[in-house]
């Protein structure tokens, strides 16, 4: 089993990502289980996800990086033991800390052939965001294995090299990939970066 | 904070509600979208921050003819659209609306989406299910 965390702040394109990987993967015959968490006890994810034929398990009201940590492990042990994936997919909330959710899957308890993540970061507001939330910022990019600038098709190549020495001033040597989610540029790229076989 | 809460860290606050609606008359995709992306840009013009950020606010409706989804991340940008109901309309559903926001409290966020849905029910008549923090219920608007 196979588990690929697509993280990054709130309105990154985590969904958008999603929908694309799993739909993706299901089209080469692999057997996909996903995991959305919202913060909220109502959700819109999970509806979106299920609106595109992919079937999801929805963790609300609570942060799986925290407070519902619990639940995580718990649906990684179900969805392990009685559905036996190639690739769990998880998308966990816009303010959740990739490497506090890689430290949970690590002590869960499920046979883990490969833990993947990747944090989405949105050129278009980059900047702003780390104006705003630098420490929280550089705390959802640091560690995870590649940083997509995700919505390319929105701003210029002088902006895109300014996100990218963002990154790279945030997280030294992290690897970068460019990807529009929405419009498909770099998705193949991404899943070269990430070791994920489509 | 006892244990380290990520919502904490990033000053962040957040609400959803689930809503059963019924509109006068059978509404196309466009039709239904506008009505609902002015909603989501109230809820982003009350509680963006000094930069403009306002992290993610977002609905999506259900219907019988196929779902509608709207999105906002940045006023600038305005709200973007996808839907599936192939040029049906629709007049019943489901909506839920969500919003997760930087520098707002949960209060604040649900202070905002219920003036929405208030100004929202002039073209919906909505049943709401409250299920966010700090509100329970059914609550008949319109």
């Amino acid at each position: 089993m196979i588990i690929v965390q697509i993280a990054g702040f709130l309105g990154a394109g985590k969904t958008t990502l999603m929908i694309r990987l799993g739909s993706e993967l299901g089209k080469a015959g692999k057997k996909v289980a996903i995991i959305v968490n919202e913060v909220g006890e109502v959700g819109v994810d999970g509806s979106v996800i299920e609106a595109f034929g992919l079937r999801t398990v929805e963790l609300t009201e609570g942060c799986i990086c925290c407070s519902l940590s619990g639940s995580l492990q718990n649906t990684l042990r179900i969805i392990a033991k009685e559905f036996q994936p190639d690739y769990v997919l998880i998308e966990p909330t816009g303010l959740a800390l990739p490497s506090k959710i890689n430290n949970i899957i690590r002590i869960s308890m499920v046979e883990v052939e490969r833990n993947i993540s990747v944090a989405l970061v949105d050129a278009y507001r980059a900047e702003r965001l780390f104006k705003e939330t630098k420490a929280f910022f550089s705390r959802q990019i640091i560690g995870v294995d590649v940083v997509a600038i995700n919505k390319v098709d929105l701003v210029d190549p002088q902006r895109l090299q300014e996100v990218e020495s963002l990154i790279q001033e945030l997280a030294p040597g992290s690897r970068v990939v460019h990807i529009s989610a929405k419009g498909g540029a770099g998705f193949k790229e991404l899943m070269e970066a990430l070791g994920v076989e489509i | 904070m006892s244990e380290e809460d990520s919502k904490e860290l990033a000053n962040a606050g957040s609400f959803g509600v689930h809503l059963n609606f019924e509109t006068e008359r059978p509404m196309s995709a466009a039709e239904l979208s506008e009505l609902i992306g002015k909603g989501l840009l109230a809820i982003g013009e009350m509680l963006s921050t000094k930069e403009g950020l306002i992290g993610h606010v977002k609905a999506f409706v259900k219907t019988s003819e196929g779902f509608i989804k709207v999105n906002l991340v940045d006023m600038d940008l305005g709200y973007d659209m996808e839907e599936s109901l192939d040029g049906k309309k629709a007049s019943i559903g489901t909506m839920n609306i969500m919003a997760a926001v930087v520098g707002s409290k949960d209060d604040e966020v649900k202070g905002a989406i219920d003036q929405a849905v208030i100004a929202m029910s002039e073209s919906f008549k909505f049943i709401r299910e409250s299920k966010g923090k700090g509100a329970t219920g059914m609550i008949s608007l319109g």
